[in-house]
């Protein structure tokens, strides 16, 4: 074993031991609040698949955030905090269900005008931070933050004086035209193409990250920006790229939200894709290519988490609180770092032996 | 547009806007002294939501407002301490503790609000208690500027007592000149025995105990109960205000009554088919603006000062 | 006079990463004299410092204070013993008034409660008055000019009852003018009684301030001299000089044209004094040109401005007969330059990233190394694993992160990168330092086998032993110039090379000018 896998191995066991952590005290909770836990606890973890709907809700669950970790793993891997998902994955929203209702009719044709529209713009708007990062020196998160809230009120700007459908009882869009919704893969669920899409996106992310010039770039800034710049490295223009790529990531993961499952753009305040994707590129360790089962893991608690809410006394939130102290266990270099330590120690002083 | 103007001029909008302002003063207060300290602490809008939550509670349960407000506190207290546990003494990540902790609150208060009332909107349930409104004594007197200043919240004179106590601890107390040098050189005060993280930890739990005040503004004077998400953003406002501020406390108090003046405008306009949402932007826009001018401004500086050099350099030889 | 205030008894320490810097040291000063500590970057004066100001703790060895045996566990310990130390990077907040700098956590209180900035301000002013350092207490530290700070910093260790001052390089700093006024109050100090330990290597500073001196040498002790019975010769023989002479086999140079040109630099125009005082010269294809020179005397701008990390300010350089004067990085990079740089953590490796990733950080153009439009990780494999056999890296796989390596190792694999791939320039700053014998060995090897294949390689190394050895020819550096050029290096003698290291002699302009070929 390399001292590579030594901290693999380790991170692996790091966060299998946090999260054994974590559904422990879920359990404890529920145990204390619950009149029937062993009810609650059934639902919770056999829930998401105990009907095909369930099921379905999980991986509709996870298509949109699973875009958005994959925007925040390329966005971080450059070592800067963006919060610009949960605004760019709001606005891809709006932009998709802006171009399908102009375009007027369904087909493959606007769909592919709305994605492309939705991940070009939230692209373009993801890079006005960082730009103003790199060239001024303004605060990143800052910027991205009121950046989202910038987006927010834009948005339904747009939504109240462009797209607005005054005939119905409540703040919508006029609906999408037949046939601009993605297609529905599984039955009596809205599973629907846009798995597919975010699949692929998991596929290009990684491969982007580990296997062209561009990702180890990124890479290589996140490590050690000095050494980047060092090595020649266009510092500037390879955040730019990342932030790009970051916010067309998440603009797609909007767009296929909406496409996906609404008939009328109606959201109304930031709907959480971004926060959550931080969250679950956390559990990734911002590795792309672990998104796919971070992603399934927290969309299965918080099915499981929504589906013990309606079958029992134990309230969904619950599982909010364990997966925020599961992400500060996971993202603490504190945690088990004397262990981490020992192992190295040990690592080293065995393969010293042997040299 | 006569209309409109006759409206903001009139005693009852600028109350208004003081109202407004209050909340967002808080967590610009609570934003600011855990920077001074080295600390950029990003979840006071999750502190504020628990604080706003525990108050109402415990007002409800031993039905007096005191001791709810004594509850808040510490709960805000507790946040902090916790994101310090975290951060300074686990050495977690400032930004992802502070977007955990963020969600935890979200999570945390419908929670404990569902066990407590079994509702997950709000606590209209729950007798809570509010937080009265003070009448001035001469000053409501005078007329115009009375009705502006007086009978305000009792939390809206403490967010301006606060702007003052936190001057106060930052100038003129050495506590406050020890956060100060912990937050810009913590080597050349643990040059001289000082400990940064004793310090940082004292900075967290008075950052939230000004967020704790800024919630409990929110659900026991605002309004008169806990709603979900009742915050809405006005946690990280104050981020965007201390930054508008630029480290100064009276600055950071003016820039959140520029938020508050926002906030209220796009209220009243919003009777008068005045696109508010634009309005609602202008805020967050200006902070972008005003960050990127603050921080241009200060690259600038050590650019000029080097051509000066050069150029007299030059003219020297 | 005569009473020893402070002794340091058969101190020995060593660091983590096996580093032996202090080997039995002895070392006293006695009450009221200023006590100069010389000796070259590496012999280990400041790590004594540090053991006597309580940063760092010794191995072995004993330390008293007015006959008494201590322990100095922390500078707080230091500075209830009234040890006191001014660092070269002032311990001071900039946003903070001089007044307050000086009282931090001993802030005079009135109404229980609150600073007390009026007394705090008398106090400082009094005792400047007392020791005749004039300042104005309540000035922001930050805007005054760098002469100030310390003497804001003097005044803080003696506000809190220094009684043994430690000056750590404090003239590294000053214009000559600012030395002068140290000096006076250095003087002033001495006059109340006050011990100074001068840590330096400018001799003739130590000649006008300084009682006695103890000279220090690859982490041991020369000797204590009264500094007005030793020449200036005499102390920079036993300061600089080689404890054994390694020979490198190598051919006489045959130098081609010139690669790199160097025109008139100059920098440090934002700082209270230019770092760069005009430099020129050219490195020529085929020859080693070494830089020798103490550190901190602008080798460190010089370099970061050639490889364009640092902006440049006026001057010219041209590389190939490109002007890249304030081309990015890349360009440099682009023109085929290798770069050895002395910082191996901050800039020559990404420690928490593997040795395949370090390897190829200049390569990920190449097509050998892709697949299509991809990097492929199994050619990216067989490229490192190649280097790390021809380069000898110890390590149990091209997958162990860096970090991991010995620093022997690390530096392996930053050679490996920047001399691997089509070089024009190479560019060596301290490539050895810290590392052991054999690999420094075979450093010094791989580069005269690239100056035999026509590379112009700069060297730039505070190490007498590899400057000597290595250079074809040689310049000398000090405080921001060219002071001396050897075409030929193997004519000098190290006691010539460390008087003009140490700015004891000069040549005339028409001898440094030689250093470029025009």
């Amino acid at each position: 074993m390399n001292s590579r896998q030594v901290n693999e191995v380790f991170q692996v066991i790091k966060t299998s031991l946090a999260i054994l952590v974590a559904m422990v005290c879920a359990f404890v909770f529920i145990f204390l609040i619950s009149d029937e836990p062993l009810t609650a606890i059934r639902a919770f973890l056999w829930g998401p698949f105990s009907s095909i709907r369930r099921f379905g809700n999980m991986i509709e669950f996870f298509i949109p955030v699973c875009f958005t970790a994959l925007g925040a793993c390329v966005i971080f891997s450059i070592g800067q905090c963006s919060v610009i998902g949960e605004g760019t994955a709001f606005f891809g929203g709006l932009v998709a269900a802006w171009v399908a209702i102009q375009a007027g009719r369904g087909g493959i044709g606007t769909q592919i005008l709305a994605f492309l529209a939705a991940a070009l713009i939230c692209g373009a708007i993801a890079m006005i931070p960082m730009y103003l990062k790199l060239r001024f020196g303004a605060d990143l998160f800052v910027d991205s933050l009121m950046m989202n809230y910038v987006l927010l009120y834009v948005g339904i700007f747009i939504l109240n004086y462009s797209i607005r459908d005054p005939e119905i009882g409540m703040t919508a869009s006029y609906s999408i035209p037949e046939g601009a919704g993605l297609p529905v893969l599984i039955p009596k669920t809205q599973v629907n193409f846009a798995l597919i899409l975010a699949l692929l996106a998991i596929v290009a992310t990684v491969l982007l990250m580990d296997k062209t010039r561009l990702g180890y770039q990124m890479r290589l800034i996140g490590s050690n920006g000095q050494f980047a710049k060092y090595c020649g490295i266009p510092i500037g223009k390879v955040c730019m790229l990342s932030a790009l790529i970051g916010g067309v990531l998440s603009g797609i993961g909007g767009a296929a939200e909406m496409l996906g499952r609404y008939e009328r753009f109606q959201w109304l305040g930031l709907p959480g894709f971004g926060w959550d994707g931080i969250l679950i590129a956390t559990i990734a360790g911002f590795k792309a290519r672990n998104v796919l089962i971070a992603a399934m893991f927290i969309a299965y608690i918080r099915t499981g988490a929504d589906i013990m809410n309606r079958t029992s006394d134990v309230p969904s939130e619950l599982i909010i609180i364990i997966q925020s102290l599961l992400i500060l266990m996971i993202a603490s270099r504190g945690f088990m770092s004397k262990i981490h330590q020992k192992l190295i120690v040990r690592h080293v002083k065995s393969n010293t032996s042997e040299v | 547009m006569y209309e409109i103007v006759r409206v903001i001029f009139t005693t009852r909008f600028l109350a208004g806007v003081f109202r407004l302002t209050t909340p967002i003063v808080f967590a610009s207060m609570s934003c600011l002294i855990a920077k001074k300290a080295g600390v950029r602490n990003i979840t006071i809008e999750g502190t504020m939501l628990c604080s706003a939550l525990t108050g109402v509670i415990v007002s409800a349960f031993t039905q007096n407002v005191w001791l709810g407000l004594a509850a808040g506190t510490i709960a805000g207290v507790g946040i902090g301490l916790f994101l310090g546990y975290f951060h300074i003494l686990m050495d977690t990540d400032i930004w992802l503790t502070g977007i955990a902790i963020n969600q935890f609150a979200n999570g945390f208060t419908v929670f404990v609000m569902f066990l407590v009332t079994g509702d997950k909107g709000s606590t209209s349930v729950l007798p809570s208690l509010t937080v009265p409104n003070i009448e001035i004594p001469l000053l409501k007197d005078i007329p115009l500027v009375g009705s502006v200043v007086s009978g305000q919240s009792l939390f809206t004179y403490l967010a301006v007592i606060l702007i003052v106590f936190i001057y106060i601890l930052l100038y003129k107390t050495p506590l406050g000149l020890r956060i100060r040098a912990v937050g810009e050189y913590s080597l050349a005060a643990e040059s001289v025995g000082e400990s940064p993280h004793r310090i940082k930890l004292i900075a967290l739990s008075l950052s939230g105990l000004c967020a704790s005040f800024g919630g409990m503004f929110m659900s026991m004077s605002y309004s008169s109960r806990f709603v979900r998400d009742m915050v809405a953003g006005r946690g990280f406002i104050g981020i965007a205000a201390e930054s508008m501020g630029g480290g100064r406390p009276v600055a950071a108090a003016a820039a959140s009554l520029f938020f508050g003046l926002a906030d209220s405008l796009a209220n009243v306009l919003q009777s008068f088919s005045v696109p508010s949402e634009l309005l609602l932007a202008i805020p967050y826009l200006a902070t972008i603006v005003g960050l990127v001018v603050y921080s241009a401004r200060k690259q600038n500086e050590e650019k000029r000062r080097i051509e000066k050099n050069l150029r007299r350099n030059e003219n020297g030889h | 006079m005569n009473e020893t205030i402070l002794e340091m008894k058969q101190i020995t320490k060593i660091y983590g990463n096996g580093v032996l810097a202090n080997d039995k040291v002895d070392f006293s000063v006695r009450k009221g004299e200023i006590h100069a500590l010389m000796g070259e970057n590496g012999a280990g004066k400041s790590t004594l410092m540090k053991l006597l100001f309580g940063i760092e703790r010794p191995e072995e060895g004993e330390i008293y204070i007015h006959g008494k045996q201590v322990q100095i566990k922390s500078p707080i310990d230091a500075l209830r013993l009234g040890i006191g130390m001014v660092h070269q990077h002032f311990m001071l907040v900039d946003s903070l008034t001089v007044a307050e700098n000086m009282v931090l956590r001993r802030e005079p209180v009135k109404n229980r409660m609150f600073l007390d900035m009026d007394t705090a301000c008398n106090e400082v002013e009094k005792i400047a008055e007392q020791y005749n350092l004039q300042l104005d207490a309540r000035a922001v530290t930050g805007t005054l000019p760098v002469g100030m700070k310390q003497r804001v910093e003097i005044l803080k260790a003696l506000y809190r009852g220094a009684e043994i001052l430690i000056l750590d390089e404090p003239t590294a700093v000053l214009t000559p003018q600012e030395t002068m006024e140290l000096f006076r109050q250095l003087k002033e100090l001495r006059n109340h009684g006050h011990t100074i330990i001068f840590i330096s290597h400018k001799i003739r500073e130590i000649k006008e301030l300084c009682d006695r001196i103890t000279i220090m040498r690859s982490g041991r002790s020369m000797g204590v001299y009264e500094v007005e019975n030793t020449s200036i010769e005499e102390i920079s023989a036993l300061m600089v000089g080689r404890d054994n002479v390694i020979k490198i086999d190598k051919k006489k140079a045959r130098p081609g044209e010139a690669v790199l040109k160097v025109r008139n630099l100059k920098y440090g125009f934002g700082q209270e004094q230019l770092a760069l005082k005009g430099v020129s010269f050219d490195v020529r294809r085929g020859e080693i040109l070494g830089i020798a020179g103490v550190e901190g005397n602008g080798q460190r701008e010089l370099i970061e401005i050639i490889t364009r990390l640092r902006p440049n300010e006026q001057g010219e350089v041209t590389l190939l007969g490109e002007d890249i004067s304030r081309a990015e990085v890349k360009k440099f990079r682009e023109l085929g330059s290798g770069y050895i740089p002395q910082d191996r953590l901050s800039f020559g490796a990404a420690a928490n990233s593997t040795i395949e990733e370090n390897l190829i950080a200049l390569s990920t153009e190449k097509k050998e190394l892709r697949k299509g439009c991809l990097l492929s990780s199994k050619r990216i494999r067989a490229y490192s694993e190649k280097l790390i056999r021809e380069f000898q890296i110890k390590c149990d796989s091209a997958r162990t992160t860096i970090g991991m390596l010995s620093g022997g190792n690390m530096q392996k694999v930053v050679v490996a990168r920047e001399l691997t791939g089509e070089r024009n320039l190479i560019i060596a700053d301290q490539p050895t330092r810290g590392i052991d014998v054999k690999t420094a060995s075979f450093i010094h090897q791989k580069l005269v086998s690239l100056r035999d294949e026509g590379k112009a390689v700069l060297l730039v190394s505070a190490d007498l032993n590899e400057i000597l050895e290595l250079s074809d020819a040689l310049m000398v550096m000090h405080e921001g110039q060219i002071c001396a050029y050897f075409p030929d290096a193997s004519q000098v003698t190290e006691v010539e090379l460390g008087q003009y290291m140490l700015g004891v002699s000069r040549q005339k302009d028409e001898q440094i000018k030689e250093a470029f070929y025009e």
